[in-house]
């Protein structure tokens, strides 16, 4: 479960994250949407302890990630939206690397490993220097990372980016499948389809602020057209029509 | 020609936004910098007039065309070797390289933009490093106005020739070789260059008396009768010229070195047109990393003694030294270097004192040893190990590793590195010499708490100033004032190091040699433990603070 109590954060006079309080149930998975810039990536550095909020706290499982960070990260599984690994690893000495940092026996993280390698289809790769890897296989290698200590919460930070149609689609049934098992999912994405199949709800934020939370359902219920599908809504609620309207004048 | 002019202005514009990211501090830099450059001319000039003086006793010959010419050959010689490290760097691995081939621009636009900046950098410093030694030579021999006009000119155009020489071997290379696999070979033949010149600067070192002095001193003549025949020597042609008021000739010389250096710009623009696109075109299109696929290794069990995470992060250190060329290329000068003085170490053991000698002052020298060996092995790796993590170190913020465990980490191979160094200089010390009681307690003092303390402070030091960005060469990352800070703290430490050895032998009159061995082993010990813990803690709370933007 994750909670966030008044969490703010500037960077001087510019104000990242306002006062967001959001809640994330055991078994959810919550879609973090926002323009670029609009705070969703300081949120997820403040979730997992990479940022410090200059106010407000998260609480991760109940723990407080400001009092008690090691014990908090212990439960995270983090993605972030680049897949920054160390290149002179190899795949299976990054995810035996990353196991021991959580305390992972061998043995289990072993078996956890080639789970995962046979999962993405990486078998034939997982010897192989990360350098070799393409974009997408990086980005399936952090995503493995991040399950191999089983945690309870899984923050990911643009899931599907540089991943082929595939391991898209494979990422997605994993989203659904941990959620199914009772894990906390908090993603944050540009990609409207898969925040309106697949999250059970959605939080979208704007220059720091939440502006709108909820089922699609519900958040349908506050657009002025109630048929009105995500985009329409993000883009209405986020002040995107301008570029609309623009794009319109500009005849494409 | 106006493309050129475009990419100028825009390295122009760069580098003097790099100097800060504000804009008034951006001013007060650049101010500050010219004033320093004013400072190191007034200085050099000031020194220049001294040596200009000197003259060589009895004949009364002036050195001024001596001095002037070593300090043109110095110039050449730093600017020839580093110019193929600079240039290559330059051409080939600019960030913007992808940036500009994206745009319509000529290949030989881009090469001529890189060309001339470069030359201008290399101008800036000779301009306050080397012109003074010229204007002095002015201000001596009451020259007049040309003098300093064209001896500005021919500073200003002094890097264009070694700098086109790297370009004339580079070019044609970097069209059969990749560029990446050339500069390792480049780096490899600079320390091999750089460790020569020590080896035999150590050799030649009279006090060791390896060679004789009669053969040094024919070594020497012969060296300077072929010194008229270096490239230089133009230099010193104009410039007397120029000073005697030969106005004509110097003139003529001048225009002699303008037609080559001219020459040579020429020659590089032709090369280029033929040879830069191809090296270029392989950044762009070969990937040089070798695809190896590795065997499940033999797990390396060296750390196994130690918690779980601390050996995760030190074992993944050492997979990263072994693989990475930029890391291992840069510990290999320091281990090479450390083997030239390993040699020196046992030729100065050999050298027994006579007992006569109030100090046993090659006992001085085998401390030395030690603090120095330390230095290397320890304080000069561990910073470089705490950088290379880069921007991969979210891997470890989002973890469960706290920030002592990480600093701890990085401190084991450093550590292990400087204490196995100090065993071998150690085992040496024992079967050449023979040491007495007091000297071996007093050496494994400094062999056993040097390589913590330096680690320590390598480490701890590095972690009050993080920076995690990606960098091909992590040696590069390490912010000045670390590297200064850490310089200072190096020196004091061969400072502490060196009063110990005469509080020891005010310790060996009272209490002698054993009791005064025990006394400075607790000491050091205790002060390393106490320096040691305490920057530790200082660089794990200051890791508490770091944010991972």
């Amino acid at each position: 479960m994750i909670e966030t109590k008044n969490l703010t954060k500037d960077f001087g006079k510019l104000l990242a994250v306002n006062n967001l309080n959001i809640t994330v149930n055991s078994g959810e998975i919550y879609g973090f949407l926002g323009p670029n810039g609009a705070g969703k990536t300081t949120t997820i550095k403040m979730l997992t302890g990479l940022l410090k909020p200059t106010k407000g706290t998260a609480l991760i499982d109940g723990i407080d990630i400001l009092k008690d960070p090691i014990q908090a990260k212990g439960h995270i599984g983090l993605i972030p939206d680049s897949p920054m690994v160390y290149q002179k690893l190899t795949g299976r000495e990054f995810l035996y690397f990353v196991a021991d940092i959580f305390e992972v026996q061998r043995d289990s993280a072993k078996k956890k490993a080639n789970e995962i390698f046979e999962m993405f289809s990486l078998q034939d790769k997982a010897d192989v220097m990360i350098e070799n890897y393409s974009y997408g296989m990086k980005q399936k290698i952090v995503i493995a990372a991040a399950l191999i200590h089983n945690p309870s919460v899984l923050i990911f930070d643009e899931p599907t980016v540089g991943l082929d149609p595939g391991s898209a689609k494979l990422v997605k049934d994993l989203l659904r499948a941990l959620a199914e098992k009772g894990k906390t999912i908090f993603m944050s994405t540009h990609i409207l389809e898969i925040a309106e199949r697949m999250c059970d709800r959605i939080g979208i934020i704007n220059q720091g602020e939440l502006i709108a939370e909820g089922t699609i359902k519900e958040l349908r219920g506050k657009a002025k057209d109630k048929t009105a599908n995500l985009e329409d809504l993000f883009l209405e609620l986020t002040g995107g029509e301008d570029t609309k309207d623009l794009i319109k004048f500009l005849g494409y | 020609m106006k493309n050129v002019l475009i990419l100028l202005r825009t390295n122009f514009r760069i580098s003097y936004n790099s100097l800060a990211k504000n804009k008034k501090l951006r001013l007060i830099f650049a101010i500050g910098i010219g004033v320093a450059g004013v400072v190191a001319f007034y200085l050099l000039l000031r020194l220049s007039r001294f040596l200009y003086n000197l003259k060589i006793p009895l004949v009364n010959i002036s050195l001024a065309p001596l001095i002037l010419n070593i300090v043109m050959l110095i110039a050449f010689i730093y600017l020839l070797l580093g110019s193929f490290s600079i240039m290559l760097s330059t051409l080939y691995f600019s960030s913007d390289t992808m940036l500009l081939l994206s745009l319509p621009l000529k290949e030989r636009d881009v090469f001529l933009g890189r060309f001339v900046f470069t030359v201008f950098e290399e101008s800036i410093w000779l301009l306050f490093l080397m012109y003074p030694f010229f204007v002095g030579y002015g201000v001596v021999n009451q020259a007049n106005m040309i003098f300093y006009a064209e001896t500005l000119l021919f500073v200003l155009l002094f890097p264009v020739i070694p700098l086109a020489v790297a370009v004339f071997v580079i070019l044609p290379l970097a069209k059969k070789i990749h560029p990446r696999k050339l500069q390792n070979i480049i780096m490899v033949i600079n320390v091999v260059f750089g460790i020569l010149i020590v080896g035999t600067m150590q050799i030649a070192n009279p006090s060791y008396q390896i060679v004789s002095k009669d053969a040094l001193t024919n070594l020497f003549s012969h060296g300077f009768s072929l010194m008229r025949f270096l490239p230089t020597n133009i230099g010193v042609y104009l410039t007397m010229s120029l000073a005697e008021r030969n106005i004509l000739i110097g003139t003529f010389i001048f225009a002699i070195y303008l037609v080559i250096s001219a020459g040579a710009f020429c020659f590089c623009i032709l090369l280029s047109l033929n040879t830069y696109k191809e090296g270029l075109g392989k950044i762009r299109t070969v990937q040089y990393v070798k695809i190896v696929k590795r065997k499940a290794e033999k797990e390396f069990k060296g750390f196994s003694f130690l918690p779980t995470k601390i050996k995760a992060v030190a074992e993944k250190d050492v997979k990263m030294i072994r693989r990475d060329q930029k890391l291992s290329v840069s510990i290999f000068p320091i281990i090479a270097y450390l083997a030239v003085f390993f040699f020196i170490f046992v030729v100065v053991l050999g050298k027994k004192p006579s007992a006569n000698e109030p100090l046993d002052l090659s006992f001085f020298t085998l401390l030395f040893f030690f603090v120095f060996s330390s230095y290397m092995a320890s304080l000069q790796i561990a910073p470089m190990l705490f950088y290379t993590e880069s921007r991969s170190v979210w891997v470890l913020f989002a973890s469960k590793i706290t920030s002592q465990e990480l600093l701890w980490s990085k401190f084991v191979i450093p550590f292990l590195l400087g204490e196995a160094m100090n065993a071998l200089f150690f085992i040496l010390m024992i079967f050449v010499r023979h040491p007495s009681i007091n000297m071996i307690l007093v050496s494994v003092a400094l062999a056993l708490f040097l390589p913590f303390i330096f680690s320590t402070i390598g480490v701890s030091t590095s972690a009050m100033f993080p920076v995690f960005k990606e960098v091909k060469n992590p040696k590069k990352i390490i912010p000045g004032k670390v590297v200064l800070i850490q310089t200072v703290m190096g020196y004091a430490m061969f400072g502490i190091a060196f009063g110990f050895f005469f509080l020891n032998n005010l310790l060996v009159k009272v209490w002698g040699g054993t009791v005064a061995g025990i006394a400075i082993f607790i000491l050091v010990g205790i002060l390393s433990f106490a320096i040691g813990f305490s920057l530790m803690f200082v660089g794990s709370r200051r890791l508490n603070y770091v944010e991972i933007q």
